[in-house]
């Protein structure tokens, strides 16, 4: 008899395949998130921001470093976004802009998963002392102040984004490590992991092949807010001038026209509402894929797999 | 307020704490944090080793105790941070109610349409879009500082003052609370409507406002209470950013002028007193919420 399979129909095993691979659910789940008002208004944010993203040395105008026009021109045709201070095109600053945030927030969110898929999926599937070590572990980093720590290393070690990146990444992973937990327990005495177990698979390639797969589909909510939250992360980072100050990032910008407020409402306007529309864009794609799967998964999700509730983190 | 200043001021418990025990608990924080990263063990012993010595007590820049200099700003922070909490939960939990009450109703559409939005913006952005468009164009609210410049005022003008100055800050800081309680709260909301008690509560013939205020809001309160604590540090770096966008004294601007003279071990107190308050702030809206939900023992 072929081992069950978890929400799958295909239980068909090739008589080759010692495993079986578990299949994703039948109507794919990106066609339902863009069915949803909100899940179609963030792809497109979020594709948007992409494409500027990768297309900004085709896009920018101008070099966004060069002096192009006189200081502080308001927004015009000529310069979408107006000139800063010393007569550069704020337009081609935030196009550039973007791949910073991006770049910083998409290393952080892949950093944090990694830790937090090796610890939830560990401490779930292991269980007994080896989960409770690690569940302290991780409430010991659920309480750390992301932001100062993201200070004090920088003034110790000087800017950099390959530091602002690791500290974030090393230290956003425990709600992810609690829900991977949440649904590996969920997992682990369900038949399919069971049968795999019977056929004398390891404990790490039960979690790669059957449990890792399953618990993508949750992750990927949080995965998606943690992103919108390190944007802003970041963001408040650059305006405090922690930022690496020959990279160009929207926080930075934010922060240099805190000294222009006065006379140039441009530069605070354009820089902050990239951030502000980038962030939502994620946020309306993470909701609406939280929608979609719908009932127990986001119950879960929500819950940060317990009863504190993690979106607030 | 100002009452409030006073007495939160001198002799603050935390002082002590920061100032005689501080040593070990740095220790320990920075095992934790850097034993992770590799590539900068060297720095690490230097650093430890002058941790040992008692180094990192004082502030370099202004040659006193960095507990000291820190503490000095705690009671404007606080102000901040307390109002804007406030101000949030007021704000939040009606429309919340009303959010809920009806989901995918206009209503509800609008106010979780403001809360995401308010969740997604940077609150720097808030702050500056707030100068340019209440204080500036309006010319409502004072802009930068905690007092008008030179005043000597006591007593009630004093308080009034602060008051004028403290408004718009804590409203941006609370923009991005609400929006966060409004979604937590909103979900509760739904979540009870569902419930048998209110079920019963309606074929009681209990109005619908009595429902909602008196069966559904409670309940759905009890995960805010928690989210509340959980976000003590969120909601510190959101006043560090607003302080600078205002010009407010507390320590957002402390930690932002030690930056740029280097003041380590004013930062590195920084990091350990807001770590203290959020610690401090878990448990205590984790004994709150065993004591007002009866489902929950501590073990």
């Amino acid at each position: 008899m072929p081992p069950l399979i978890r929400e799958s129909g295909s239980a068909e095993l090739a008589p080759s395949a010692p495993l079986p691979r578990v299949t994703r659910r039948e109507p794919p789940k990106w066609r339902a998130v863009l069915s949803l008002p909100n899940g179609r208004l963030g792809f497109g944010l979020a594709a948007t921001l992409l494409a500027l993203a990768l297309l900004a040395p085709l896009l920018a105008p101008a070099d966004p470093f060069a002096l192009t026009a006189a200081p502080l021109l308001p927004p015009s045709f000529a310069h979408l976004m107006g000139t800063d201070g010393i007569g550069r095109d704020l337009f081609s600053a935030v196009l550039f802009g973007a791949r910073t945030s991006l770049l910083v927030a998409g290393g952080v969110t892949l950093v944090a998963f990694c830790c937090g898929a090796v610890i939830g999926m560990a401490a779930g599937f292991r269980g007994g002392l080896l989960d409770d070590a690690l569940m302290r572990v991780t409430d010991l980093f659920q309480v750390l102040p992301r932001f100062f720590l993201v200070v004090v290393v920088i003034a110790l070690f000087g800017p950099g984004l390959d530091r602002v990146v690791l500290t974030l990444g090393l230290t956003s992973w425990p709600v992810l490590a609690r829900v991977m937990r949440g649904e590996v327990l969920a997992m682990r005495d369900l038949d399919f992991v069971v049968a795999a177990r019977a056929t004398g698979a390891s404990g790490a390639r039960i979690i790669w092949r059957q449990l890792l797969p399953n618990t993508l589909a949750s992750a990927a909510v949080l995965l998606g807010l943690l992103f919108g939250q390190v944007l802003l992360l970041d963001a408040s980072l650059g305006f405090l001038g922690l930022g690496d100050p020959n990279v160009l990032s929207w926080g930075m910008l934010a922060g240099q026209a805190q000294g222009f407020l006065r006379v140039a409402w441009w530069l605070a306007l354009f820089p902050g509402l990239a951030i502000a529309l980038a962030v939502l864009g994620v946020n309306l794609l993470a909701d609406a894929w939280a929608a979609v799967l719908g009932g127990q998964a986001s119950d879960r999700v929500e819950a940060g797999g317990r009863r504190r509730p993690a979106r607030a983190m | 307020m100002s009452f409030l200043l006073v007495h939160v001021a001198p002799g603050d418990p935390l002082i002590a704490l920061a100032g005689e025990h501080g040593d070990p608990a740095y220790y320990a924080e920075m095992r934790q944090r850097f034993g992770l990263d590799q590539s900068l063990p060297t720095q690490l012993a230097t650093y430890a080793g002058r941790l040992a010595q008692g180094d990192l007590g004082f502030s370099y820049v202004q040659g006193r105790s960095a507990a000291t200099v820190i503490m000095e700003r705690v009671p404007a922070t606080l102000l901040l941070t307390g109002t804007a909490l406030l101000l949030a939960i007021f704000a939040a939990l009606p429309l919340a109610a009303l959010a809920g009450r009806r989901p995918h109703g206009a209503r509800d559409v609008g106010i979780s349409a403001l809360a995401l939005g308010f969740y997604s913006a940077p609150v720097f952005w808030i702050g500056q879009m707030a100068i340019l468009g209440i204080a500036l164009k309006l010319d409502l609210v004072p802009v930068q500082g905690m007092t008008a410049a030179g005043s000597d005022a006591r007593g009630l003008a004093r308080t009034l003052d602060i008051a004028r100055h403290l408004a718009l800050p804590a409203l941006v800081l609370a923009s991005q609370e609400v929006a966060v309680l409004i979604r937590l709260t909103r979900s509760g909301v739904l979540d009870e409507l569902a419930r048998d008690h209110v079920r019963t509560a309606r074929a009681k013939g209990v109005g619908e406002f009595a429902v909602l205020v008196r069966h559904a809001l409670p309940r759905a309160l009890l995960p805010v209470v928690t989210v509340i604590g959980a976000r003590v540090g969120h909601l510190a770096a959101g006043a560090a950013v607003v302080e600078i966008v205002f010009g407010w004294p507390g320590t957002g601007r402390l930690m932002f002028s030690s930056l740029q003279t280097r003041d380590t071990p004013v930062l590195l107190g920084l990091f350990l007193v807001v770590a203290l308050f959020v610690v401090l702030a878990n448990l205590v809206t984790d004994l709150m919420y065993a004591a007002i939900d009866p489902r929950v023992r501590l073990r």
